[in-house]
Order: C-alpha cells, then sequence, then structure tokens
C-alpha cells in the first residue's frame, strides 16, 4: 500500500487537468447568473471532470486518440480571453446553405450577424444564454437529459462551462421549410482558447427540419472546441443534421451528440470531418419508439499529420427500429482515422434492422486507419449486419481510367472523388449534397492536386 | 509506314515467359485477328500493347507509328491512339458514364492542343454515337459497368472506341459473355469504325465473332508465338479442327 500510494499522490500533485483550476474564475463569467440548479449542475461536472481528468488512452473508448497536447497548450476558458469582434461569416460558412442562420462565434451568439426565421406561435429558435435569461425552466427540463457526464469527461468539461449554444424548440406538427445554418466560428485571441458550445434541439411530436452546422477557424492559433448537442425526437418528428467540420489546422474539435429517437422519428446525420488537427465526433442514438430510424453517415478525410475520429453508438431500446450507418475516410500519408462503432441491439428490441459499413481508402504508406466496428445483439430476431474495409486505390480502376487516355494523377484523383461521393449520396437534399461536394472537392485539390 | 509493328517480343509475367518471340505487322486499314487457345499469350499481347504494369519485356520491340511503344505510359498510348475494348471491362463506382467519357475525350483533345468539348456539343456527339449501340440516357447516367448486363458492358466499350476514334484498336476477347444478339450489335458498331486510317485487331478464342467481323488476316498464336497466318479461310479451319496441330507442332 505504501509504495504504491508515493506515485499516485505525486501524480495527482503534478495533474491538474487543463481548464479545472480556471473553472473557479471563469464561473461567474457564464451566462445564467445566479440559477442554484445550473450551479449545482456546473459543479457536479467539473468535479466529475476534475476526478479523472482529460481521457486517457488506457480508456477504450479513447485507445487510438491522443488528447495530451491540451495538457500543455495552457487553454484558457473562452469567458477569461479578450471578446472577438469579427463582421462577416466566412465565404465558405456563408455559402453552404440558402436559409436562416445562427451565428456563434467562440461559442457565444452573435445576434448582428444572424438571421433566424420568423416563427409559429409556441416555437423557440435563438441562444441558450438568452433562454438562460428569459425561461430558465425550460432549459432546466431539457439540459443534461441525453448526454451523459457519469464516464465522459468531455461532456462533463462541456457541461461545466455551459452558458451558450443553439436552442431550437418546434412544438408538435411545427415544420420548418428551410435550412437552419448553425455557424460555428472560432475567432483568433492572443490565448489558446477553449470553446464549450451547448445546443439543445426539441423536436415535439410530428416536427421536422433540418439543421446545417458549420465549423471553422479563423486564424491559426491553437484552440479547441468541445461541443455538446442534445437532441430529442418525439413520435414521428423529424431532423435532418448535416454537419461541416472545417476547424483550423490547429485546432482541436471534440463533438458529442446525444440523440432520443421516439417512435416513428427520424434522425438523420451526415458529418463531413476534414478540418482541425484532431477531430472526433462521437455520436450516440437511442431509439426508445418503434419504427424509430437512424440514418448516421459521414465522410472523414484525414490530410498529413491530422487524425480524424468517429464514435458511433447507436442502441436499439425497442422493437422495429431502423439504423444505417455508411462511412467513408480517405487518409493521406501520416494522416490518421478512427472509426469505433457499435450497434446494440437490446433483448426485448424484436426485428431491429441495423446495418454498418465503414470503407476507407488509404493513399499512401504511413496512412493509418484503426478500425473497430460491433455488433452487440441480444434479441434473436433481427437483421444486422456490420463491415469495415481499407485499402489502397484499385489498380485495375486506374488501369481502366489510363487506358482511356487520362492521365494518371487525373485518374486517382477521380477515384478518390468517386469514392467520398458514395458517402456524399447519403445527403438526400440536393443542394446541400452539392455544397458538400464542392466542400470535398476543395480539400482535394489542397490535399491530393488539382488535375492540369 | 505500318500502324504497328512488332518484331520478336518476348515478355514474362512473374517470371515466366508468355511471349516467346512473336512477330505481327498491322497496317492501316487492316483487320486482323488472333485466335488462339487459353494460356497462348493473348491477353498478355493485348496488356502489354495497352501498357499495363506487371509484365516485363524480354526482347523484342514495338513500334507503333514508327516510334517506340514501350516509351510511352498507358495514357500516353491511349492520347495517341491506342485502344483497348477490355474483355473484362472495370466497375467504377461513384464515376458515372458521362464524366468518364467527357474526361476521356477532354484528355484526349487537350493532348492535342485543342480546347474542351463544349457542354451542349459533348451530349450531342455523345447521344448520336450512343444511340446506334443502343446505350441509353439511363445507362449513361449510371455508374461506370456497375449492375451492367454483359452486353451493356460490352456495347459501352465499343461506345468508349467510337466517342475516342482510335487508330488502332485492340478488342480482347470481345466476344465473351455475349448472346447472339448482343454479339450482333457489337459486331455492328466494331464494323462501323473500319475506315482505311484505322487498324483492328481482333483477339478471340471463337471463330463465331469473326463470322460478323471479317478479318483481312488471321494469326494463330501458340505458346506465345505466331504459329500460322492466313486470310479469313483459316479461322474456319481453326473451327473445324482446332489447335492440336499448332501446339503439338510448337512443343
Amino acid at each position: 500500500m505504501a509504495v504504491s500510494s508515493t506515485p499516485r499522490r505525486k501524480h495527482m500533485q503534478k495533474n491538474h487537468p487543463p481548464l479545472s483550476a480556471s473553472h473557479p474564475a471563469a464561473a461567474p463569467h457564464l451566462p445564467g447568473g445566479p440559477l442554484p440548479w445550473l450551479g449545482r449542475l456546473r459543479s457536479e461536472a467539473i468535479a466529475s471532470y476534475q476526478a479523472g481528468g482529460l481521457p486517457s488512452r488506457k480508456l477504450e473508448d479513447w485507445r487510438n486518440t491522443p488528447l495530451d497536447h491540451l495538457n500543455s497548450l495552457n487553454l484558457t476558458p473562452v469567458e477569461l480571453a479578450t471578446p472577438t469582434v469579427i463582421d462577416a461569416v466566412p465565404v465558405w460558412q456563408r455559402d453552404l446553405v440558402d436559409g436562416h442562420s445562427a451565428v456563434f462565434v467562440n461559442g457565444r451568439y452573435y445576434p448582428s450577424l444572424s438571421r433566424l426565421p420568423d416563427l409559429p406561435d409556441g416555437a423557440a429558435i435563438g441562444s441558450l444564454a438568452d433562454l438562460l435569461e428569459t425561461r430558465p425552466d425550460v432549459v432546466e427540463d431539457h439540459i443534461g437529459r441525453l448526454a451523459t457526464i457519469q464516464g465522459h469527461a468531455m461532456a462533463a468539461l462541456n457541461t461545466a462551462y455551459l452558458g451558450d449554444g443553439l436552442v431550437v424548440f418546434l412544438p408538435p406538427g411545427t415544420v420548418l421549410d428551410h435550412p437552419l445554418h448553425l455557424i460555428n466560428i472560432a475567432a483568433p485571441t492572443q490565448d489558446a482558447v477553449a470553446i464549450q458550445p451547448r445546443h439543445l434541439l426539441i423536436l415535439e411530436t410530428g416536427s421536422a427540419m433540418t439543421l446545417v452546422e458549420s465549423n471553422g477557424g479563423l486564424g491559426g492559433t491553437a484552440y479547441l472546441s468541445n461541443a455538446v448537442t442534445e437532441v430529442s425526437l418525439a413520435a414521428g418528428a423529424r431532423l435532418q443534421h448535416v454537419k461541416a467540420q472545417l476547424e483550423s489546422p490547429n485546432a482541436t474539435h471534440l463533438a458529442t451528440t446525444a440523440v432520443s429517437v421516439g417512435e416513428g422519428a427520424h434522425f438523420d446525420a451526415f458529418t463531413l470531418n476534414s478540418g482541425a488537427a484532431l477531430a472526433r465526433q462521437e455520436t450516440y442514438v437511442n431509439i426508445t419508439g418503434r419504427h424509430g430510424a437512424a440514418r448516421v453517415n459521414g465522410a472523414y478525410l484525414a490530410a498529413a499529420g491530422r487524425q480524424q475520429d468517429n464514435l458511433t453508438r447507436i442502441v436499439h431500446d425497442t422493437t422495429d427500429s431502423v439504423s444505417r450507418q455508411n462511412f467513408r475516410g480517405v487518409i493521406d500519408a501520416r494522416g490518421k482515422g478512427v472509426f469505433q462503432g457499435k450497434v446494440l441491439v437490446k433483448r426485448h428490441a424484436q426485428r431491429t434492422d441495423g446495418h454498418q459499413l465503414n470503407r476507407v481508402l488509404l493513399l499512401a504508406p504511413g496512412a493509418r486507419i484503426d478500425a473497430k466496428p460491433e455488433l452487440e445483439i441480444y434479441a434473436d430476431d433481427v437483421k444486422c449486419s456490420h463491415g469495415a474495409t481499407a485499402g489502397e486505390l484499385d489498380d485495375g480502376a486506374l488501369f481502366y481510367l489510363c487506358a482511356r487516355g487520362i492521365p494518371r494523377p487525373i485518374a486517382r484523383r477521380m477515384l478518390i472523388e468517386a469514392f467520398v461521393g458514395e458517402a456524399l449520396a447519403e445527403i438526400a437534399n440536393e443542394p446541400l449534397r452539392q455544397s458538400f461536394t464542392a466542400l470535398v472537392r476543395e480539400w482535394l485539390d489542397e490535399h491530393i492536386g488539382v488535375p492540369a | 509506314m505500318s500502324l504497328l509493328e512488332i518484331t520478336g517480343l518476348r515478355a514474362a509475367v512473374d517470371g515466366k515467359e508468355i511471349l516467346t518471340g512473336l512477330d505481327l505487322t498491322i497496317n492501316p486499314g487492316e483487320v486482323h485477328a488472333i485466335m488462339g487457345p487459353n494460356g497462348s499469350g493473348k491477353s498478355t499481347l493485348s496488356h502489354i500493347l495497352a501498357g499495363r504494369d506487371g509484365y516485363e519485356v524480354l526482347a523484342g520491340s514495338v513500334r507503333y507509328d514508327g516510334a517506340d511503344l514501350f516509351a510511352l505510359g498507358a495514357d500516353e498510348r491511349a492520347r495517341a491512339g491506342i485502344f483497348l475494348a477490355f474483355q473484362y471491362p472495370v466497375e467504377l463506382p461513384g464515376v458515372t458514364g458521362m464524366n468518364f467519357l467527357k474526361t476521356a475525350l477532354n484528355a484526349t483533345r487537350t493532348s492535342r492542343g485543342e480546347s474542351e468539348i463544349d457542354a451542349m456539343d459533348f451530349l450531342k456527339y455523345i447521344r448520336a454515337r450512343a444511340a446506334k449501340l443502343g446505350v441509353s440516357d439511363d445507362m449513361l447516367r449510371r455508374f461506370v459497368n456497375v449492375g451492367f448486363s454483359g452486353g451493356e458492358k460490352k456495347r459501352f466499350e465499343i461506345l468508349q472506341m467510337a466517342v475516342l476514334e482510335p487508330r488502332l484498336a485492340i478488342l480482347d476477347e470481345t466476344d465473351s459473355g455475349l448472346d447472339i444478339d448482343a454479339l450482333k450489335v457489337v459486331a455492328e458498331g466494331v464494323n462501323a469504325m473500319r475506315a482505311p486510317d484505322r487498324g483492328l485487331l481482333v483477339i478471340t478464342h471463337y471463330q463465331r465473332l469473326l463470322d460478323y467481323i471479317v478479318p483481312d488476316h488471321v494469326h494463330v498464336l501458340a505458346n506465345g508465338r505466331i504459329a500460322a497466318s492466313g486470310g479469313k479461310e483459316l479461322a474456319l479451319e481453326l473451327e473445324e479442327k482446332g489447335y492440336g496441330r499448332f501446339l503439338d507442332a510448337a512443343a
């Protein structure tokens, strides 16, 4: 006992997890003021985070994802950093979709650049910070119900700093005809800041909308964006959530999305991850209502020295539910991809129909993918499958294109684009699919080369 | 000048010599057929001419239009006018037929210093050729060869040839996997390409195709070299008597 206690104490002294020491100083600056329930929620969260610190690679879910760099970054909570002023939304974000927008700069709602839709009575779209002032009871009813703190250090850290983000509340039968664009912009400050966006979407019975989310950064300063999004879909509700993550090259982007899918409800997500030095998208979907459906798809493009992570957990917790996952990864030399996908079918979840596919293209020696597809099935009447492939470009296909006069670099580019295109095809909305295809092309132009 | 002149070609795959001293000359306007049993080197010859990796040339030379063919990469050969119709056309998921044809055509045009073809002109250009081969707009919108029947794949190969207008077309077992109706459509497409400045090399195992694409010269390939040459009547003789005597003679 005595032998082991010494190193442990030493370790504890050395290791204040980032953003924990600064929490008491930042807390008074967080929106929501003196709400007692909010104070308790944050205290509980910071305590939970401090107890374990940043997720260690000893944890199975983090085995391939080192966060050590966050220890040495000397991260400052954005609440304690100099506020940033910007006068325009970056062009790529502005042009991603026609529709209404909610702009957040360094995690704070930015009304001067936002354009929110007119809404029917009872519906609400706005900032969490505002809602904490006007209707804290609504926030209290819904926040933290779906994103678990226990065992999820980054969700705990986000909750400790919970203060602003997008809130959408659609009462029964409300259908938004146009997409809403959630624009997250990280703007440079002198310090390496930590941004903790917290988004909440409550779609009541039969309501529907499309949320387009874009994440980008200005300038090359390192920063951490650690977002949590909670989505509650009541019976028959439909959410299409299409996300583009193109953070700055030195950014760390961690995102947790927790979704509850009710009876006959549809959650349809697509995530393009191509930015940041390290990006990780965790998607937790719990299908609790019969005939609920979840489509969780994505494309991830890892350039040299970058890492793109995807973690999915789809829980079928009822009968007759459906899930589909289709992921495509492109990894360049010294790039790294991680895919950890799990479909869990509970004992009573008969007639579950769940499929998962992760296909990866390794462009050069030194490209790396760690893939762990999992099916965990306790019901006996199910249709489930999973598949994972990783490989180089097909020589036969390359030769076929060259044999038609197409120079090899163009042939190569065509095949890579076609490969990613098969994931982009999952975006049902045509203009959105084109916008995302354009983003993929820009990435290919930069990292694979433009055809002459 | 000959269009293609193969002299003493010896070539190996994985250290095994497949072509053992092959000579063949094709002049513009001529249609040559190479017939031979399985394993005689037919596909090796077509792949070597098209520039596929994985073949080692041990000796001999191939001159195309008077220049050393081996100095060119596969894509350069194609742009110089060599076309291989594949025995097994490759599926290209995510690449539509239209995009494929347009990229290929423009690669050849730009290499000649011509401008890229205008979108409307391209549609007209493709549709005129596609209609003759029974290739529908729907097929052109689909991904290349994905879910195509055997006949559709071969018709799409011939469409590519019609679009690229090569000077030397090599048809590698184009009859394999075709029923008689599909064979006729494909053969008509090939015959329409016969021209005074164009050479055709038809590689086949069976004489059947040569009923529809009538060759000027027929060669028997056995054990990696031309064992006999003659007119179209040689094909009929082979159909009747088989390849046995050429294999025996070479052994």
